[in-house]
Parts: C-alpha cells; sequence; structure tokens
C-alpha cells in the first residue's frame, strides 16, 4: 500500500545549515500493518513521520501510495489524500487552544460536507471512545497533557481514516494515559487499520508487525514480523 | 449538503472573529475610526455638492451684474431694455443686500413676480405656505433656518430695519424646505417694490439683471453679446455660477483627499501590522489546518470571509456613527473646516447626503487593504508545506 524509494530529505540545501535528516530510506508497509519507527533524538524519525504523512516533499527519492508515484503530485492532491485517507498525531498536539475539545476534534470534518450536529455527533462519540466525554465542551488549557494527548488521538481518528500516523503518541504522559494510549492503537491494529508510529515505549514497539530503527538518518534496522 | 463545506467554513470564519478577540478589537476599532472620520468628510462634502448643484438650478441663465472700478454697483434698468432687445431673452431686474440682525447676516432679495419667469420646481422648494404673487405687498418667503431661528410660521410677522434703523413689517406667507438650505437658508424674499423701499433704491436701478433665455443652447452666445453690448458688466451664466459654486466645494474636497489618503494609509498600516503580529499564530493555524486536510482553497476561503465580515461590520458601525456624529452632534471640528466660510451666516444645519457610489467607496476602503493584509499571508501560507509552516521555517 504503500512503498518508498530510497527516501531522503535534506533541510537547507545547500547552506552551511544543511541537515540530511533522511537518507536512502525504502520500505514497504502493506495495509494494515503496523509500522513503529525507532531511534535517537535528531535520527529523522519525524522527518520521516513528515514524509510519510506527505506534509513536506522528498529531496530524492520516491513515494508509492497503492503504486502511485505521489510525491511529485500537486499539493491540492496531497492535501486531498490527507483529508480522505489520513489522521495524523503531531508531537506537539497541535491542537488550536482558542477552541473547545469537542471544536478541536472536529476540525477535520468541517472542510467535508458534514453539518453541525453531525459533526458534534461524532466528535462527543469518538471523545466518548478515548474516554474524554466529560470534557468535550472543556477549553486546552483546562486539560492535562496526557487528555491533550488523548484529543489530537481522537482528532485524527474522527474521519476514520484508513492510515493512522503519530508521533510519540505516549511521550510526556503518565503510566494510565500511557495504557489508555496503548489500547487505541491495539484497537486500531484490531480493526486492520495502517498505523505509523514514532515511539521509545517498549509495549507500542511490541504491538508493531515493523520495526524499522534510524540513526543519522539513515536505516539501521527494519524487522519484519 | 453539497454546500455544507461553505457553511462550516463561514461558521469557522465567523467563530475565528469572536476567538481572537484583541485581533478583532484592534482590527474593528482602527477601521470604525477612519470610516467615521471619512464618512463624515464624504457625507458632508456630497451634501455641500448637492447643495451647489441645487442652488444654481434656481439661478436665472444668466445674471448681469455692474462695475464701477471693479466694484459692484447698482445697474441701470434701461440696460435691460437693451439686453431684451436680443430675440428669445428675457430680461427681469432684481434687487438685494444684507441685512445684519442679532449679529447674524441674512439675504433681503427683492423679485418681481409677475415678471420673474418662477420654475415648477418652486413648489418643491417650499416647506409650508406659498410663493410670491404679482399683487403682493409686505410680504415675505423665508428661508427654514431663518423661520426656526426667529420661530417664524406662516402668517407671523417679521420686522426688519434698514439703514436708517426704521423698522420694516413684512409678513410671512411661505417658507422653503431645507432641501435648498445652502440658497435660501438665510433668504428673506420680498417684492422688488417693497425690496427698493427697504434699500432706498431708485425705481431706474437695481442690483443686478436676470436674463432668461428661451434656448438653453443659446445662453453661451447671448451672455457673450451682452459682454460685448454692456459695457463694464459682470455677466454670469448659471454654468459659471454652478462651476464657482462647485469649486468652492472643490477646495474642501482637496482637504477630502487629504484625509482619505491618510487614512487610507493609516488603514493598510493597520491591516498589515495586524498581519504580521498575527503571523506567527496564524502561520501555525494554517499549517494545522492544512496538515489535516483543509485544501488551499478552503483557508483562503476562511480568510476572505472573515475579513470581509470585519470589514463590513467596521464600515457599517463607522457610517452608523458618521451620521450621528453630523446630524445628532453637528459634527464637530470637521465642521470648522467644511463650514468656516459660513460663520457669519445664522447656525447653518450641516447640509448630508449619502451617495451609493460614497458608500460603496466607504465599504471598498475598509474591505480591500484588510483583505491585502491577511489574504496574502495566508496564501502564502498555505501554499507552503504544512511541515515547514507548522516548524515556523
Amino acid at each position: 500500500m504503500i512503498r518508498t524509494e530510497r527516501l531522503t530529505k535534506i533541510y537547507n540545501t545547500g547552506e552551511a545549515s544543511e541537515v540530511i535528516a533522511v537518507r536512502d530510506i525504502s520500505l514497504e508497509i502493506s495495509s494494515g500493518d503496523f509500522l513503529v519507527i525507532t531511534g535517537t533524538s535528531g535520527s529523522g524519525k519525524t522527518t520521516l513521520l513528515s514524509l510519510l504523512g506527505l506534509l513536506t516533499r522528498p529531496t530524492r527519492g520516491k513515494i508509492f501510495l497503492d503504486d502511485q508515484e505521489v510525491s511529485s503530485y500537486s499539493d491540492a492532491w496531497q492535501t486531498r489524500m490527507r483529508k480522505e485517507s489520513m489522521g495524523i498525531v503531531f508531537q506537539q498536539h497541535n491542537l488550536l487552544s482558542q477552541f473547545s475539545v469537542w471544536e478541536n476534534v472536529s476540525l477535520p470534518l468541517l472542510c467535508r460536507d458534514v453539518g453541525f450536529s453531525e459533526r458534534k455527533r461524532i466528535a462527543f462519540r469518538i471523545l466518548r471512545e478515548l474516554g474524554l466525554a466529560s470534557r468535550s465542551d472543556f477549553k486546552l488549557a483546562q486539560l492535562s497533557v496526557g487528555e491533550q494527548q488523548r484529543v489530537a488521538i481522537a482528532r485524527a481518528l474522527v474521519t476514520n481514516p484508513e492510515i493512522v500516523i503519530a508521533d510519540e503518541p505516549t511521550a510526556s504522559v503518565d503510566t494510565e494515559t500511557t495504557a489508555h494510549i496503548l489500547e487505541i492503537f491495539r484497537s486500531l491494529k484490531r480493526s486492520n487499520k495502517t498505523v505509523i508510529v514514532v515511539s521509545h515505549d517498549p509495549a507500542l514497539v511490541e504491538e508493531g508487525n515493523i520495526t524499522v530503527k534510524l540513526r543519522n538518518g539513515l536505516m539501521a534496522e527494519n524487522h519484519r514480523m | 449538503m453539497p454546500h455544507q463545506k461553505h457553511a462550516n467554513l463561514y461558521a469557522y470564519a465567523v467563530k475565528c472573529i469572536f476567538t481572537y478577540k484583541a485581533r478583532s478589537i484592534s482590527i474593528i476599532s482602527s477601521l470604525v475610526i477612519a470610516t467615521v472620520v471619512l464618512g463624515t468628510v464624504a457625507f458632508l462634502a456630497d451634501g455641500l455638492e448637492r447643495e451647489a448643484e441645487l442652488s444654481a438650478a434656481f439661478a436665472p441663465d444668466v445674471t448681469v451684474q455692474y462695475l464701477q472700478a471693479g466694484r459692484q454697483i447698482p445697474i441701470p434698468v434701461t440696460w435691460g431694455e437693451i439686453i431684451s432687445r436680443m430675440a428669445g431673452v428675457k430680461v427681469v431686474p432684481r434687487v438685494w443686500g444684507y441685512v445684519y440682525f442679532r449679529n447674524r447676516l441674512y439675504t433681503v432679495m427683492g423679485i418681481d413676480p409677475s415678471k420673474m419667469p418662477i420654475p415648477h420646481e418652486i413648489n418643491l422648494a417650499m416647506a409650508s405656505g406659498r410663493f410670491l404673487k404679482a399683487d403682493d405687498e409686505k410680504v415675505a418667503v423665508v428661508g427654514d433656518v431663518l423661520a426656526n431661528s426667529f420661530g417664524l410660521r406662516v402668517g407671523d410677522a417679521l420686522v426688519l430695519y434698514d439703514q436708517s434703523m426704521r423698522p420694516f413689517h413684512v409678513k410671512v406667507v411661505g417658507i422653503f424646505t431645507s432641501d435648498v438650505r445652502l440658497y435660501m437658508a438665510d433668504l428673506i424674499l420680498i417684492t422688488i417694490a417693497d425690496a427698493r423701499a427697504f434699500f432706498g433704491m431708485e425705481e431706474n436701478v437695481a442690483t443686478d439683471l436676470c436674463v432668461y433665455v428661451e434656448d438653453p443652447a443659446q445662453t453661451r452666445s447671448v451672455a457673450e453679446l451682452i459682454l460685448r453690448d454692456v459695457p463694464n458688466a459682470r455677466v454670469l451664466t448659471r454654468r459659471i455660477l454652478r462651476e464657482a459654486l462647485l469649486a468652492a466645494y472643490g477646495a474642501r474636497s482637496g482637504f477630502v483627499s487629504v484625509i482619505w489618503l491618510i487614512l487610507l494609509v493609516s488603514v493598510m498600516l493597520v491591516a498589515w501590522n495586524q498581519a504580521c503580529a498575527a503571523s506567527t499564530e496564524a502561520r501555525r493555524e494554517v499549517g494545522i489546518l492544512k496538515a489535516l486536510g483543509f485544501g488551499t482553497a478552503d483557508i483562503l476561503e476562511v480568510r476572505l470571509i472573515e475579513t470581509v465580515v470585519l470589514g463590513t461590520l467596521s464600515a457599517s458601525i463607522g457610517i452608523f456613527l458618521a451620521i450621528v456624529y453630523t446630524v445628532y452632534l453637528g459634527a464637530p471640528i470637521l465642521k470648522e473646516f467644511m463650514l468656516g466660510w459660513a460663520a457669519i451666516y445664522p447656525e447653518f444645519p450641516l447640509p448630508l447626503h449619502i451617495k451609493f457610489s460614497t458608500l460603496f467607496t466607504l465599504y471598498a476602503v475598509a474591505v480591500f487593504p484588510l483583505l491585502v493584509g491577511t489574504v496574502i499571508p495566508a496564501w502564502t501560507s498555505a501554499t507552503t508545506e504544512p511541515d515547514a509552516v507548522m516548524r515556523g521555517t
């Protein structure tokens, strides 16, 4: 379903601050796979995730979705792909602090033909599933970091995407929240979603059927179970 | 619903206006101040221009005055007879002058209702009562400002004092409407016979001669002939009078233009400043929305709606306040700039006129600079990779 060929991303090309974030990464991820990307800080995990989420373009190499080479496709096409097939959880949550919890969760539905009450109903349902029903009308500042992380996950799942991409979903959260988030990802795995996750959490790493370890932007290990 | 997405984007844009309160209040207050000043000045300029047009419409085709040593002196009535010999030309003498009363200057004008062609529109110019008739004696038609100042109504007596401070009694038979205020606000219109008596002017002279031309196309030729045949004459056609009046207001339009320019630049600066001040947060928001599947067109639509709502709301509040400021408060400060020349006249209510083109311009001034200041940065962010926008690179 997702395939990369010698994927390379270089930031600040040609400048003194040039950084080769990832280099020559070739991967194959099938539908229903659970890929866990690990590696030390600065090894290129987040960059690889951004490339797979079509949030940035590779400097070299190619990305294939269902055998279509999509890395050179237009911005509009890539945006539509994200809208229709992907749900992304960012490392920094990237929630909009001025909006309430349910409004944040329903944001991806705004650019679709979904009415207010339907949006609210879907958002409340997913928040209930993630144990945040009582926080639906709260502002983000009223939530703990763990709760904010779950809101970010709820937002990624609100459109029921085929591919879920998550960057360190269990970082900076307590043990209880980690367990809760793990259960969410297990449930995604059970429902045969394609999951691509960056994590150092051994429990989450255990869930993956593919494990990729990055070192200095290069793929140091690639295990498929 | 196929259009639900646009309704969602509209709701999101409106929500943003309420959510980013500081930014919205700052933009609205700047635009409201700009629109109030611009609106007041523009409405007054339009009002003055309209009154000038109306005033010119009531003037004769050609006015002939007599100059001696460059100053106007009474003109012999016999000269009217010379001018009347031209085909299709009618000449009517007119006697007018000023009278000071309670430190204010009023115009007393004497006409001959039996000879002077009275335009049909005169009925539209009457607020109450009637116009002068041929056999009238010691009666007057007065301007509405004067009537209001002295609490005069039709049927009341008005006592004027001539140069020797002898009382001169007239009865008010009509009051002009405020639509022709600029020309008639301070006017006391009486018969020419009464005016001669009041000003002590002989039968054989008049203040000026009103010339009416049957064929309006010949007005210019008639004026040229008068200039040729009547020595030392000052000949004013209606067109010249109208241009002179408009030029007088045009001078104030220069002031208006400066105000427009200053405020336009201010509005653009405010809009740009807002766009820059909010850029980090706004860029991040755009990056997030793009990552969530919002297209460039969706983001521009949100910003466009936000800007149009803010601009339209601000302009509407500004226009409303401009009308209140002018009509109910009398436009303090700005009035002195716009009507400074009328200081010795009776209290002069501001002529307010609202033209569609002015309203359109006011809305445009409020919306377009804001569009430039917000939509362009939004477009720049929306066409950048979401990853780069969220990273702030």
